[in-house]
């Protein structure tokens, strides 16, 4: 068989792209080692950075599925919605400005000296140095990955099946709920895995608006960083990277699994 | 009874669409045109699916749409059944819960209702199968049980048959027609061929460019054509030409591009010429006379199709006529392209619609 010098060339490029991305992965648990690995869980500081990774990135992503959906499915169904690709082009902005960007715009926003500062400070909510602000940063970064992915979703919905759900006498929430949700399972569910995975790893952000305070603010990212910085820290920020890309790695997975690859394959003709 | 009336007004892409409808119970209506007619466009106002820019809705009494008084029923609200063209079954959902999908009720009584339905539309063990799993005539069952399943107060189907092949097609037109023989629903059924729709409903709605160009039984209306399309959509070959009034009953026709045929109809002016092409007769170039076919117009054949023990045989006259005759005729003759020809037919079985003067060949009102 004759292999065209186009194929080698592709091949030997995909060889080089997963070497790259794979490289410093393995580089990283094969400079721990699992004893390391387990040590440096066994430290209270890391077991709390890594705790409040876990439940602030699981709110933020419940606030933005909860909120996101509907609003997704609002942008991608209805046509005659006024501005509505001024907002598909507002809602992906997050995406591209870079963290720091983003911290300082939540400064400006709900800080104390921000626009929203007295307002917020006189009901009584603080989002600076409190780990509602790590949330709060993780949301605003997040989201524009659930959306995007939800509202492409939402708009490759064969739009007569939502049609004829309302014709049999379903309206709009459970056309939503019955026939909308379910054709746009995997779609929502690769945007959320994308966007739980760019919650885990924020780091810039929730730097600038809500500060390092460990136990408060001090994610994980913002934990491996604290230890790097910290004169002979690097095998602890090893340490705590591995057990992160695990974590993430398996949260990735487990929503895949649970959410997206379930679905089609139930839906595919020759499971039935 | 109930009759369901649908007026509607509306943009519809490069044309308008200016439609007015009436459908009585029991008496299921098809709704033919080209594609690009606007006929889907109709259904999806009359659905709820679509609010066109002026228009009313109405099934009996109540006003489903006005435009005019702001009257506007939700298509969730109306009961008003539609048959999607590809049937749009849920992919999610297996068999028998696409069709519980419009029934209300505890899941027990809905499943039972369910395959009920089902039996009766033959696919009853198809009840636990995905969409996806089950052919094109067992989706269109199984999408009029679903539709049928949500007790509609109207039945509107979407071009139900196109999705078929040719070989299912046959039986399902037949089930089809029982099936809204015996509704006692108002029901439109669109569809792009007259054939089928000839055979589907006892009345005919011909829909042209947004406007629905005649209306009645589709015998009356293949055999008067009001205008040189629904003669065309007919079936009928359409020639032009212009009337000249002529002594007795007769009105003689100067075909453009030459020959002369005579008609029972009266007209003056520009004129379309329609004849079926069964009623056309081909004979060898110098025979005829001697008998009552009055017209003979010579030509030369352009094409021969074969079709079972039929032939269809394309005529430059010069402009194109289309005859139907036996496969052995046209054996016996030698009709292939080139050979000279002559199309007979009776005056009597020739249609004339008058055009006007400008050419457009539609008459407006029905």
């Amino acid at each position: 068989m004759r292999r065209s010098p186009f194929s080698a060339l592709a091949a030997l490029a995909l060889l080089a792209t997963v070497a790259f991305l794979l490289v410093p992965v393995v580089a990283v648990f094969a400079d721990v080692g699992p004893g390391r690995l387990l040590e440096a869980l066994g430290e209270e500081s890391a077991r709390e950075a890594l705790r409040l990774s876990l439940w602030t990135t699981l709110l933020a992503v419940v606030i933005v599925v909860a909120v996101g959906t509907p609003a997704a499915y609002l942008l991608a169904r209805y046509e005659g919605l006024p501005g509505r690709s001024l907002i598909l082009t507002a809602i992906e902005l997050p995406l591209v400005m870079p963290p720091a960007v983003a911290g300082v715009a939540l400064l400006a926003a709900f800080g104390p000296q921000g626009i929203f500062g007295p307002l917020l400070d006189s009901a009584g909510v603080e989002l600076v140095f409190e780990t509602a602000g790590v949330v709060v940063a993780l949301v605003f970064v997040a989201a524009p990955f659930y959306l995007s992915q939800g509202v492409a979703a939402f708009a490759a919905l064969d739009g007569r099946q939502l049609e004829a759900a309302r014709t049999l006498g379903a309206g709009p929430f459970r056309t939503f709920a019955t026939v909308a949700l379910p054709g746009a399972r995997e779609g929502l569910a690769s945007g959320l895995a994308l966007a739980w995975g760019r919650a885990l790893g924020e780091f810039g952000a929730t730097l600038l608006f809500a500060g390092s305070l460990q136990g408060v603010t001090q994610t994980t990212p913002l934990a491996i960083f604290a230890e790097f910085s910290r004169p002979g820290g690097f095998t602890a920020a090893l340490a705590l990277s591995a057990v992160l890309i695990v974590v993430s790695g398996a949260l990735l997975l487990g929503v895949k699994l649970l959410v997206g690859e379930r679905g089609p394959a139930r839906g595919r003709p020759w499971t039935s | 009874m109930d009759v369901l009336t649908i007026g509607a007004e509306t943009r519809l892409r490069d044309l308008r669409l200016s439609a007015e409808l009436a459908v009585r119970a029991g008496e299921p209506l098809a709704l033919a045109g080209p594609s690009g007619a606007g006929k889907t466009t109709v259904l999806r106002v009359a659905a709820g699916l679509l609010r066109p820019q002026r228009g009313r809705v109405s099934l009996g009494e109540e006003v489903w749409l006005d435009t005019a008084a702001a009257i506007e029923v939700a298509a969730e609200r109306r009961r008003c059944g539609l048959v999607f063209q590809d049937y749009a079954l849920f992919p999610r959902l297996n068999v028998w819960r696409n069709v519980a999908y419009g029934m209300r009720g505890p899941r027990r009584t809905r499943r039972a209702a369910a395959l009920v339905l089902l039996e009766r539309f033959g696919v009853g063990h198809l009840a636990e199968a995905r969409p996806g799993a089950i052919s094109g005539g067992e989706r269109q069952r199984v999408a009029l049980a679903r539709t049928l399943a949500a007790q509609p107060r109207a039945l509107l189907l979407d071009e139900p048959l196109a999705a078929l092949d040719p070989a299912s097609r046959r039986g399902a037109l037949a089930e089809l027609r029982t099936v809204l023989a015996e509704l006692a629903l108002p029901a439109i059924v669109v569809t792009h061929s007259f054939e089928e729709a000839a055979l589907l409903a006892p009345r005919l709605a011909v829909i042209d460019r947004g406007e629905v160009v005649q209306t009645g039984a589709p015998a009356e209306v293949s055999a008067r054509p009001r205008s040189a399309f629904v003669a065309d959509f007919a079936g009928a070959a359409v020639l032009h030409g212009s009337a000249a009034g002529e002594g007795g009953e007769l009105t003689m026709v100067r075909l453009q591009g030459g020959g002369e045929v005579r008609s029972v109809d009266a007209a003056r002016g520009p004129v379309a010429v329609s004849v079926f092409p069964w009623e056309v007769s081909l004979e060898p170039p110098g025979r005829g006379g001697g008998d009552s076919i009055l017209n003979r117009v010579p030509g030369e054949v352009s094409t021969v199709t074969i079709v079972g023990n039929r032939a269809r045989v394309g005529i430059a006259l010069p402009q194109p006529l289309v005859a139907e005759v036996t496969a052995a005729s046209a054996e016996r003759l030698g009709l292939r392209p080139g050979s000279a020809v002559v199309a007979a037919w009776k005056a009597a079985a020739t249609r004339l619609i008058p055009l006007s003067p400008r050419g457009s060949a539609s008459p407006r009102s029905p």
